[in-house]
């Protein structure tokens, strides 16, 4: 019975974790008291706070961590990540091609995670981000110069292709992870995997000179194809420091 | 753990369920590595109207020659052979002609076998003039055109002079190839184009005499302009229309050594007063005492250039224009210029098609000109949307019956003729169907823009035959997705062919629809030459 109530609320945690959290509480309260003790536990972390130090797929964070219960934890997220002038040789067609990216993001999220195992750090995460300015560019351009018969161009005269996406805006978060917000000890380490949904990015196309036609005639179809790119994928390993 | 493996798993496909960013995605090319297109069509005037086939090779000069390069991209220097009959050249991005600093070059076709006579043609290409279209009509002196003979001999030469006199008579064909006894003394020398004179070896002689009236005669005249010339006459140019008069071009050469000038008072000539000549200005036949002009022209030069003014005497019962001539050029008699030039007739033309019009404009005149059954005469026109321009000459008679054709493709016009006054207008075709073309390389999956220079040519799929020309891309119009195709047909099917610098695309059964983009395949090697 207990393992298929859980059952229920994980797949109900995946299509709305935050109206869940409070169901899921609920049933967990009817069968066990929110303040179950554990010897040498509850005077380290509950309703306790914490720092933590993320590094994650979007950068590096910082985090202020609370605890609510033993089976919830709220956390405030800043996220910050910042690429700049990456570059990358691809082989396109037999043709030589850098790749140079930049991108930048930041992001603050409001998540609560929900631990249901008393004497696991397994969790369960919900929430919510907004992300401004989270764009990523990218300039294509011929490596080296093209021969056409005597006639030597360089990157200046072939032009370039420059892709641009851009996931600013509210995007809702669910994940699952390992070591709590605030850990038991001063000190703990946790790994969190998960997905902000996003929705499909603006997409910017841009060419220049012999490259130009591309930019009218492909946009929509890099539109289309982008647009499955709703989720963007999410792991972090924190460091968490109870205080 | 069963329940964290299901959590993973539906990540899994969630993620799973994304396209790859780059599915479906082609890069479009637009080369616009070079942009200005200058076209040379060359024409066999023993085959008019068909493909140029000849062997023959392609020099650049001139101030700019260096910035010259094949539409292939190789430059001049490493050879250039017409590709279809004609000559395609380009020029790099940084060499591009800039306001007040035009490309500056000439085109010398020639042959090495020798069985083409050399022409040249000069162009000074300005700053947006992206497509410029020249003709130069061949003589095939293996096979030369009805209307041209060549009369040839030789003698011995010892010290430097003939051993004896050789006296050359040219022949007459219908009355209307020019008739001339050449004389030439045993007491001259024969110089080299350094004023040397040449000592030794055998003295080959070749006169060929033209007819004023075929047309093949009057293309093969110098500069490509047929029967209308320039004329420096009194320290002025002006432009005439060649009357009837004899016309022959002397070539000499001793050893293989050509022969440029001679000492003394050079060669004598006898030129028969062609029957079909009328003095005009006396409004009579011609005969003794009266005065005609006798001019030159050498290869290379703009204008011809007046050699003098024989008067007409009588020899054995015939009528002759007695001169010495001291150097080999082409000669011309003439009504006799110290008369007056009027330049009386006037060619206006009016662009008010979309395109600019730079190209030679043929004009072929079957009505009748004074003692002529007809002539026909080119010029080069450069002339922007919306503007008009018009240039005079002196003609013989009513301009009338007129033809008017380019070698190249030309915008729609219409055409208005009074006595001595021509008027052409150009204007857009009215458009049934637009159609795009686009090139693929399927190596690269990239879709190439024509560049500038590729041409199109289209027969209807039913009716089969030739092919005729249906569009030439130029860097005026290469950014435009769709071109008007007003000799295309909507729903009919039909088999196009594409010339781009050595290769020919040909795409069969192709159903006509408005505003659609065809794709033709290239061959690998088209796509690694033009970097793809």
């Amino acid at each position: 019975m207990k393992s298929t109530k859980q059952f229920v609320l994980v797949l109900c945690l995946l299509c709305s974790a935050p109206s869940m959290f409070a169901q899921e509480t609920t049933a967990e309260e009817q069968k066990e008291p929110p303040h179950a003790i554990i010897p040498g536990e509850k005077a380290a972390y509950l309703n306790q706070g914490a720092i933590t130090i993320n590094i994650s797929s979007l950068g590096i964070g910082l985090e202020y961590a609370h605890n609510i219960n033993t089976y919830l934890n709220g956390r405030f997220r800043l996220n910050y990540f910042s690429l700049s002038d990456y570059q990358t040789n691809l082989d396109v067609g037999g043709n030589p091609v850098l790749l140079t990216t930049n991108a930048s993001l930041l992001s603050t999220d409001l998540v609560l995670e929900y631990l249901p195992f008393k004497r696991s750090s397994f969790k369960l995460i919900g929430g919510a981000a907004m992300f401004f300015n989270t764009e990523m560019n990218s300039r294509v351009t011929y490596e080296g110069s093209l021969e056409y018969g005597d006639v030597s161009l360089d990157q200046d005269e072939v032009g370039d292709v420059m892709v641009g996406l851009d996931y600013s805006g509210f995007a809702p978060y669910m994940g699952f992870g390992f070591g709590r917000a605030v850990p038991k000890k001063r000190v703990g380490f946790g790994i969190e995997i998960g997905a902000y949904y996003a929705g499909s990015p603006k997409v910017s196309l841009e060419a220049s000179k012999m490259f130009e036609p591309t930019a009218t005639e492909e946009k929509e179809q890099l539109e289309e194809n982008l647009q499955g790119y709703s989720w963007l994928p999410f792991v972090n390993l924190r460091l968490a420091f109870r205080i | 753990m069963k329940r964290i493996a299901l959590l993973i798993t539906a990540m899994v496909l969630i993620m799973a369920a994304c396209e790859s960013p780059t599915k479906d995605i082609s890069l479009h090319i637009n080369p616009t590595f070079y942009k200005y297109v200058v076209e040379i069509d060359l024409e066999d005037l023993s085959a008019p109207g068909e493909p140029f086939t000849g062997n023959v090779d392609v020099a650049i000069t001139g101030e700019d020659e260096a910035s010259i390069y094949g539409i292939n991209g190789v430059h001049h220097s490493s050879g250039l052979k017409p590709n279809f009959g004609s000559i395609q050249l380009i020029t790099t991005l940084n060499n591009e002609p800039t306001a007040g600093d035009p490309l500056r070059f000439t085109v010398e076709v020639s042959s090495s076998n020798n069985n083409y006579r050399k022409e040249r043609v000069s162009f000074e290409v300005h700053e947006g003039e992206y497509y410029v279209t020249r003709s130069i009509s061949l003589l095939n002196l293996y096979d030369l055109p009805s209307g041209v003979t060549q009369t040839t001999g030789n003698g011995s030469i010892s010290n430097g002079v003939l051993t004896s006199p050789l006296v050359l008579k040219t022949d007459s064909t219908n009355g209307v190839t020019s008739k001339m006894a050449l004389t030439i003394p045993s007491d001259i020398n024969f110089l080299d184009a350094a004023g040397n004179a040449i000592s030794s070896g055998s003295l080959d002689v070749s006169v060929l005499s033209f007819s004023d009236t075929a047309q093949s005669s009057q293309l093969s005249l110098p500069n490509n302009s047929g029967a209308l010339q320039k004329i420096d006459f009194n320290g002025q140019t002006a432009n005439v229309l060649f009357d009837p008069g004899a016309t022959f071009e002397i070539d000499m050469n001793v050893g293989g050594t050509a022969v440029k000038q001679f000492s003394g008072n050079g060669v004598g000539v006898s030129i028969p007063v062609p029957a079909h000549m009328y003095n005009w200005d006396e409004n009579r036949a011609y005969q003794a005492g009266d005065k005609v002009t006798l001019i030159s022209h050498t290869y290379g030069d703009a204008a011809w250039n007046a050699e003098g003014n024989p008067t007409l005497v009588m020899e054995n019962g015939k009528l002759v224009i007695k001169a010495n001539i001291t150097h080999l050029s082409t000669y011309k008699v003439l009504r006799d210029l110290n008369a007056g030039i009027a330049q009386n007739a006037t060619i206006t033309i009016t662009n008010n098609s979309s395109k600019t019009i730079n190209t030679d404009i043929f004009v072929s005149v079957s009505g009748s000109l004074q003692g002529s059954a007809g002539s026909t005469f080119a010029f080069p026109v450069n002339i922007a949307t919306g503007e008009s321009t018009s240039s005079s000459f002196s003609p013989y008679g009513t301009l009338s019956n007129l033809v008017v054709y380019s070698r190249l493709t030309l915008p729609e016009f219409d055409l208005t003729t009074s006595s001595q006054n021509i008027g052409i207008t150009f204007r857009d075709p009215i458009v049934s169907v637009l159609v795009g073309y686009r090139l693929y390389c399927p190596s690269s999956n990239a879709y190439v823009v024509p560049p500038a220079g590729v041409k199109m040519f289209y027969r209807k799929s039913s009716v089969g035959g030739p092919f005729k020309h249906l569009f030439t891309f130029t860097g005026e119009d290469v950014s435009n997705r769709f071109h008007a195709s007003p000799n295309l047909e909507a729903n009919e099917f039909y088999d196009l062919k594409a010339y781009y610098g050595t290769y020919e695309v040909d795409t069969a059964g192709v159903k006509v629809i408005d505003r659609k983009i065809y794709e033709v395949n290239l061959p690998a090697e088209l796509c690694n030459e033009i970097g793809f």
